[in-house]
């Protein structure tokens, strides 16, 4: 087994060590596609969507951002998944046909002593059931509120690009953001608000330090400033044509589209170099892959275990010898 | 007397470490689990 009963691990290793992490998830987490062809199939989802719910239980989380792809058991499967968690099922802008919230907006965390805001968002999707409202007015709707109950502010979003980059351009005030829908693993949170995909199918956790000196100062994200120097450093290092001692103004100076393209990488080096200097608040990060090396938690193999006796009963697929649940993609893989 | 300042040397560093990490949040994440259960096989 990896996944589920891997993380329990990782979560029980960490709170041995002292370390309390917020367990947080971004969206898309209980179903693989927006809709699924009634019958066997959407039945066998749904226990699996139902083993991650029990799992989480065990294991503990303390928040989960709905997203598009949560709606595929149909809304009362969600709602019965909701009334069964030990755990807030958040959404800022999802609601019913009456246009009254399902879940909470967001919820206040606290650790360390530090009150930490989560929020919980989605970008627009198709559904007859709710109605998704504008995400960046919803957010906006309640940022200040949030903003005055915590030193930290975390936004799980459900975010399709197009409503990430309109988030950047409103300058609100949140400290990070975990990102569900696109389906990369960053490798650090990108020039603007640190914003974070973990990849997908829940291969690998992302473990993120924050280092929280003064609540009123945003927090610099230490990956993207070593990437950005090492890959500009690079870039400039290969115009050097092999003469490390090169001065590039000179080497370009009839060549005006390149020293633009200096100048630029110069100035992005400089900004780097500087946030890193000026750090007051500090964001860092590890990704944690869920490998063999990892003990399976005995108590998620039994949830699993149990999961696996209702697909059966319910006449779903069989099991491959290894176990796995049809819809995996190693099903019927001898490894 | 010495046990005394044997044990402060001993402690100082170590409720100097617990005071830093006060100000450490730790935070698991995820994102499109996609109903996988056993994506690592």
């Amino acid at each position: 087994m990896g996944g589920l009963a891997r993380k329990a691990t990782v979560i029980k290793n960490l709170k041995a060590e002292g370390i309390n992490p917020l367990i947080l998830d971004a969206g898309d987490l209980l179903f693989k596609k927006n809709i699924l062809d009634p019958g066997v199939t959407l039945d066998v989802s749904k226990v699996n969507a139902e083993i991650i719910i029990d799992s989480f239980n065990e294991m503990g989380c303390d928040a989960f951002s709905v997203g598009s792809k949560d709606f595929a058991g149909g809304l009362d499967f969600i709602l019965e998944q909701y009334k069964k968690s030990n755990f807030p099922f958040l959404s800022a802008n999802i609601v019913n046909r009456s246009g009254q919230l399902i879940f909470e907006p967001y919820t206040i965390l606290k650790s360390n002593n530090i009150n930490i805001g989560v929020i919980g968002l989605t970008s627009v999707f198709d559904n007859n059931e709710i109605q998704i409202l504008d995400p960046i007015a919803s957010l906006r709707n309640i940022l200040e509120e949030v903003n005055s109950k915590s030193d930290v502010v975390i936004l799980l979003f459900n975010a399709s690009q197009q409503d990430l980059t309109k988030l950047y351009n409103d300058d609100l005030e949140l400290d990070m953001i975990l990102s569900s829908r696109g389906r990369t693993r960053s490798s650090d949170g990108g020039a603007q608000i640190p914003t974070y995909i973990a990849g997908d199918r829940g291969k690998i956790l992302y473990k993120f330090e924050l280092n929280l000196v003064d609540k009123a100062v945003p927090f610099t994200d230490l990956a993207w400033c070593e990437n950005t120097i090492n890959r500009v450093e690079d870039r400039l290092e290969k115009m050097k044509q092999g003469n490390p001692d090169a001065d590039l103004i000179k080497l370009y100076r009839n060549d005006q589209k390149t020293l633009n393209r200096i100048y630029g990488y110069q100035s992005q080096l400089n900004q780097a170099n500087q946030s890193l200097e000026n750090a007051v608040n500090t964001l860092s990060f590890e990704k944690i892959e869920l490998g063999k090396l990892i003990f399976d938690s005995p108590n998620i193999l039994k949830i699993v275990d149990k999961g696996k006796e209702k697909i059966l009963e319910i006449g779903g697929p069989m099991l491959d010898i290894q176990g796995r649940l049809p819809g995996d993609p190693h099903h019927g893989h001898n490894h | 007397m010495i046990k005394l300042i044997y044990i402060l040397i001993v402690l100082c560093p170590l409720l100097s470490i617990e005071s830093n990490n006060s100000n450490i949040l730790t935070i698991i994440g995820t994102t499109n689990v996609h109903g996988e259960i056993d994506p690592c096989g």
